[in-house]
């Protein structure tokens, strides 16, 4: 990045080509829109191509661009629709407190199992589901995500923890 | 809250690759961004750090940029060839002409046929000498300013003349006797001798080069303005019907020389066939005109 700064275009190049894939998948995981996606991508990267002269290198890059993703992405869930009260959120983790016998054993193929982690995906909140992306997609630690979400370590572990009771309640549904 | 095994999921999602979920998070498919995306994003990149249009479309600019300056050039200078070649209009020379009093135009001028575009080989056939002489006949006023005798209209049948023309000469035949003209020839043949067919010059008295369509006009403008003063008229009347004689197609010019003939205007009748020769050399003069000088 700081060779780009200095006018290296190929030294973007090469961020670009490393870093596009995850940039998308993140966007797209938690705005589950291919159009949303496609316009929150393009903006990420004209942020980071905006802001190239005044990049310091006090962080990754990856979490330098993931920070500016992540903040588009809550923009855009501000004005689409509003979050879910703290009132929803224990009503949803209620009904994943039942017992481990009560739910049916099932043998899953593959491939549900595959659709039932992207709708479990889906049906995060979108504060676990950032989380949870920034972790398993972008392969981030938890300072980088509290870094990111401006929130604190225990913050992002208790949402990380939410997302995998979540995930998992949906899995074995 | 109670959530199972929490810590024990969380620790495989941290250090353990994401465990079981990781695995089957792996499974989904990877989706990549458009390449229209790729695009967008390399070319923004690209502008913000030259800072301009890419090489091409500043390529293109820079090629309009100067076909336009050629085509500019090229206008202006056909504008400016066509100046050279003509001076001054049409109008400017009769008013030049009226002041100066020169109101002989010689038939050695129009020695190119009036379709041609411009006597540019005339003029250069001319010689320096020839042009500096012109060019003090037209600045100088002729010595014997003379009346002006309109030229006689020709038949019908044997000239096709421009309207105007005809509308011109009608009125203004008859209106200068004999006898003035008659009087007056040898004071022209005097004023302006190298204006004389015979002399074989091609000053152009019209200090132009303009075509002979245009000194005849120039000459018909004059004569209809009804300058009164003396001329050699008949000489006068003769170059304008020898003006006029340029304008006829080759099978009406041999009737009119045919016709001058039984007239009686010997004369004139050799005059206006060598000015045939000279414009139509490719017209085959029949037996009866080949015997003429």
């Amino acid at each position: 990045m700081l060779a780009y700064g200095a006018g290296d275009l190929l030294a973007f190049e090469t961020l670009y080509r490393r870093h596009r894939g995850g940039l998308y998948r993140f966007l797209l995981r938690n705005l589950r829109h291919r159009a949303d996606a496609d316009e929150l991508f393009q903006e990420t990267w004209s942020r980071v191509i905006t802001a190239r002269e005044r990049y310091r290198p006090e962080a990754r890059f990856t979490t330098w661009l993931l920070q500016i993703a992540h903040n588009l992405v809550v923009d855009r869930f501000r004005r689409q629709r509003p979050q879910a009260s703290e009132e929803e959120t224990e009503a949803v983790m209620r009904t994943l407190d039942a017992p481990d016998g009560e739910r049916p054993e099932r043998v899953l193929s593959e491939f549900e199992e595959r659709r039932r982690l992207q709708l479990a995906l889906e049906e995060l909140p979108e504060e676990q589901r950032l989380a949870f992306i920034l972790r398993i997609e972008n392969g981030l630690g938890l300072e980088e995500i509290g870094a990111i979400t401006h929130v604190g370590r225990e913050t992002v572990k208790s949402r990380l923890r939410y997302a995998l009771a979540r995930i998992r309640a949906r899995l074995q549904s | 809250m109670n959530l199972p095994n929490d810590d024990r999921e969380l620790e495989r999602l941290l250090h353990d690759g994401g465990g079981e979920l990781g695995t089957l998070y792996r499974k989904l498919s990877r989706v990549e961004p458009p390449r229209r995306l790729d695009r967008n994003v390399l070319g923004e990149a690209a502008r913000a750090v030259h800072g301009r249009a890419p090489r091409r479309q500043r390529w293109l600019v820079g090629w309009s940029s100067a076909a336009g300056i050629v085509f500019a050039a090229g206008i202006a200078w056909h504008i400016g060839h066509d100046a050279l070649r003509n001076p001054t209009p049409a109008g400017t020379n009769l008013d030049a002409r009226v002041q100066t009093g020169a109101t002989y135009v010689p038939v050695g001028s129009v020695h190119a046929p009036q379709v041609a575009p411009a006597p540019v080989a005339a003029e250069v056939e001319a010689g320096s000498a020839s042009r500096a002489a012109a060019e003090k006949a037209r600045v100088q006023p002729a010595p014997a300013p003379a009346p002006v005798a309109a030229p006689r209209a020709f038949p019908a049948d044997a000239m096709r003349p421009r309207a105007a023309a005809k509308s011109l000469a009608a009125p203004a035949a008859s209106a200068v006797p004999a006898a003035s003209t008659a009087a007056a020839a040898p004071q022209l043949e005097s004023a302006a001798p190298a204006a004389a067919p015979a002399a074989g010059s091609m000053a152009v008295t019209s200090g132009s080069g303009a075509a002979a369509g245009s000194g005849a006009a120039n000459l018909e403008a004059i004569t209809a303005t009804g300058d009164k003063r003396s001329a050699p008229a008949t000489d006068l009347k003769r170059s304008a019907e020898l003006r006029n004689d340029l304008r006829l197609s080759p099978g009406d010019w041999i009737r009119r020389v045919r016709w001058l003939l039984a007239q009686g205007r010997h004369e004139q009748a050799v005059e206006s066939l060598q000015l045939l020769r000279r414009t139509h050399p490719e017209v085959e003069l029949p037996a009866d005109l080949q015997s003429l000088p």
